[in-house]
This record gives C-alpha cells, structure tokens and sequence, in this order.
C-alpha cells in the first residue's frame, strides 16, 4: 500500500518531462487541445485534459509553441498550437539527450 | 445557466485578471469539443456535460494547473538576501537606538538610572519589531514583482562563478561584534553615569552639587579609574577593528 504512493509519486515526476517532449514532438502541424489529447492517447500516452491544456500554455509563454485563435471545419472557434522555430531547436536537442538517456537506462536496468 | 457556465465561472473566480478570458475560452471550447465527442457515442447533451466535468475534476484544482498560486511569504530566492538585509540592520541600529535613548533619558534625570535602562530596552524592543515588520513587508513584495529578478540584486555581478571567486581565507570572526559593541557601551554608560551629574550641576549653575561619589576618591582611585576604562576601551576597539585574537590583542 505505501509503495504504491511512493510509485505513483515517482511516476508523476517521470512523466512531467516526457509530457512536455511528446507535446512538442507531435506539433509539428497545428492541432487544438483536444485533437492533440487524442493523437497522444493513439499513440499510447494518456493524459489528463487538466495537465494538457495548462502544459500548452506554458510552452508559449517560454516561446516553444505559437497558437491563435481560429475557426476551422466546424462553426466554433479554437485555440491552435503548433511548434516554433525556437520549439524545434529545442525538441532537437531533447531528442538527443533522451536517446542516449534511454540507451544508458536501459543498460542500467537490464 | 448550463453547467458549462458554471464550472467555467468557478475555474475564473481563481484565475488571474490578465490571462482570465482568455483561458475561460479556451476551457470553453475544449470542453465543448469533448462534449461533442461525448454525443457521438450515444448519450443524451446533459450526460455528456456531467461527465465531462466529473472528468475535468475540480475547478479550483484545474485553476491552480493554470497558475500556480505562491504558497510562502518570501521564497527561496530570496530568502538568504532577506536573512542578511535584516541581521545587518539589527544588528546596526539595535545598539545605537538603546544607547540614544538611554544618554536622552539620563540627560532628563541623570540619577534614575532603572528607568533610563527600562526605556532605553523598551525602544530598541519596539524599534526591532519595527524594522521586521518593515523589511518583511517590502521582501513580501518583492517576491510578488515580476519587475525585479532576485538574482541581480542578491548578487554582486552577473558573470558566471569561477574558482577565483573563492575568497582568500573564510572570513570567520573569533571575535563576536554584539559582545564587543556592548562591552564598548557598558564602558561608556558607567563613564557618563559618574560624570554626568555633577556637570550638569555645575552647568545648570548650582552652587553645591551634591557628587555621586565621595569627593575623596577623586584623589587617587578615580584618576586610575577613568585610566583603566580608556584603556578597555580602545583594546574594545581595536577588538571590533581587528576581529580575530591576535599575539598583539591578548
């Protein structure tokens, strides 16, 4: 029973930074928060609505991502995001550091 | 009112003026999108809404998601800075407001010495609590500006830290300044404490000032005296100029 807090505890943290990366590695086309949450959900990485949507805002403000305001195919406006040039050189270097992360962990743990 | 409305005004009431409409907007409109979703698969509008919101949780929680509320009075970035603005005052103002007070009170009544010590701590205790106050206020705020960045005012210079930056030896003082500074101003107080009186005797023109102490000791052993405590007070001084024990000092 307490290991499992501790577990999901450990989790949450785990997961806080992989989030931001797979936000910023699937935007390179614009999406809005709710056709992001389901790419991500296809892909295999539930997330919450209410960690999403504050998570997006966060990264514009830090300039990783652009949105506006729009009304696309259906008659209600949404809020699209999509990955800035500053988001893209960021993402590259993520992408780097977690492979060679992921190599040395999965060493590590095998 | 629909329920959307109403969650929606719940997550406002603890969202900040600035990014409030913008953020009800954007809630708004993804929680419409999942109530579409919702529809699709079956159920009736209000079901779709329910469950919706149930999923979203509650609204004060996904308020916070959005911005943080600051939970402390003065944070780490600060604090240290906060620390060593309000020791250095204390620790200079303290003493000089106690020893004021007290040469005031004594000059009104040279001989009730109780009271002027009375006062005198009663002042240094209410200016202490002032400078708290007053210095934990204006930190408060500062916390809560976006305008300053704590890090150019707690540090002297911008640049990266280097190896060089290290000081030569650890400033560490042998020779504590509070105790030093009181020893100082306890010397002090007995010297205006027997000079006092029969100056402002003589000063305000009475003919026979009644001396504090025996005219006879003035002879010999007050001479030694006033000597022997000139000469505690510049080793005092020279105590709080220096700061560690040196050969020369004991």
């Amino acid at each position: 029973m307490e290991n499992d807090e501790l577990v999901q505890n450990m989790l949450l943290e785990l997961r806080r930074g992989v989030i931001s990366i797979a936000v910023l590695s699937q935007l390179s086309k614009e999406e809005y928060g709710y056709s992001l949450l389901k790419a991500l959900s296809d892909k295999g990485l539930e997330v919450d609505q209410s960690t999403l949507y504050p998570l997006l805002r966060r990264l514009e403000a830090q300039g990783l991502l652009q949105s506006d305001w729009r009304i696309a195919d259906e008659a209600r406006p949404r809020r699209y995001y999509v990955i800035s040039t500053q988001g893209k050189a960021v993402l590259a270097k993520l992408k780097k550091e977690w492979s060679t992360m992921t190599a040395t962990m999965s060493q590590m743990l095998s | 009112m629909s329920l959307i409305d109403r969650y929606i005004a719940q997550v406002g009431r603890h969202l900040p003026d600035k990014d409030r409409n913008d953020i009800e907007a954007e809630i708004r409109s993804m929680l419409e999108d999942m109530v579409d979703e919702q529809n699709q698969t079956g159920v009736t509008n209000e079901a779709g809404v329910t469950a919706v919101l149930q999923q979203l949780g509650d609204p004060a929680l996904l308020a916070e998601k959005y911005s943080p509320p600051k939970r402390y009075l003065i944070g780490p970035s600060w604090y240290e800075f906060y620390v060593k603005i309000l020791q250095r005052v204390l620790v200079t103002a303290l003493p000089v407001v106690t020893m004021v007070i007290f040469i005031l009170t004594l000059t009104k009544d040279p001989l009730d010495f109780i009271n002027a010590v009375g006062e005198a701590v009663g002042s240094a205790f209410g200016v202490g609590l002032q400078i708290l106050f007053w210095i934990t206020i204006v930190f408060v705020f500062l916390e809560r500006s976006d305008e300053v960045p704590p890090n150019e005012l707690s540090r002297q210079n911008n640049r990266e830290w280097t190896v060089a930056d290290l000081p030569l030896l650890p400033k560490t003082r042998q020779i504590s300044i509070p105790e030093t500074v009181i020893d100082i101003a306890s010397i002090l107080f007995v010297l205006v404490w027997i000079v006092l009186p029969s100056t402002l005797a003589s000063f305000r023109g009475e003919p026979n000032p009644v001396p504090f102490l025996h005219p006879n000791l003035w002879n010999f052993w007050l001479p030694l005296f006033f000597v022997l405590m000139g000469l505690t007070l510049i080793h005092e001084v020279f105590k709080l100029k220096i700061g560690n024990w040196t050969p020369a000092l004991t």
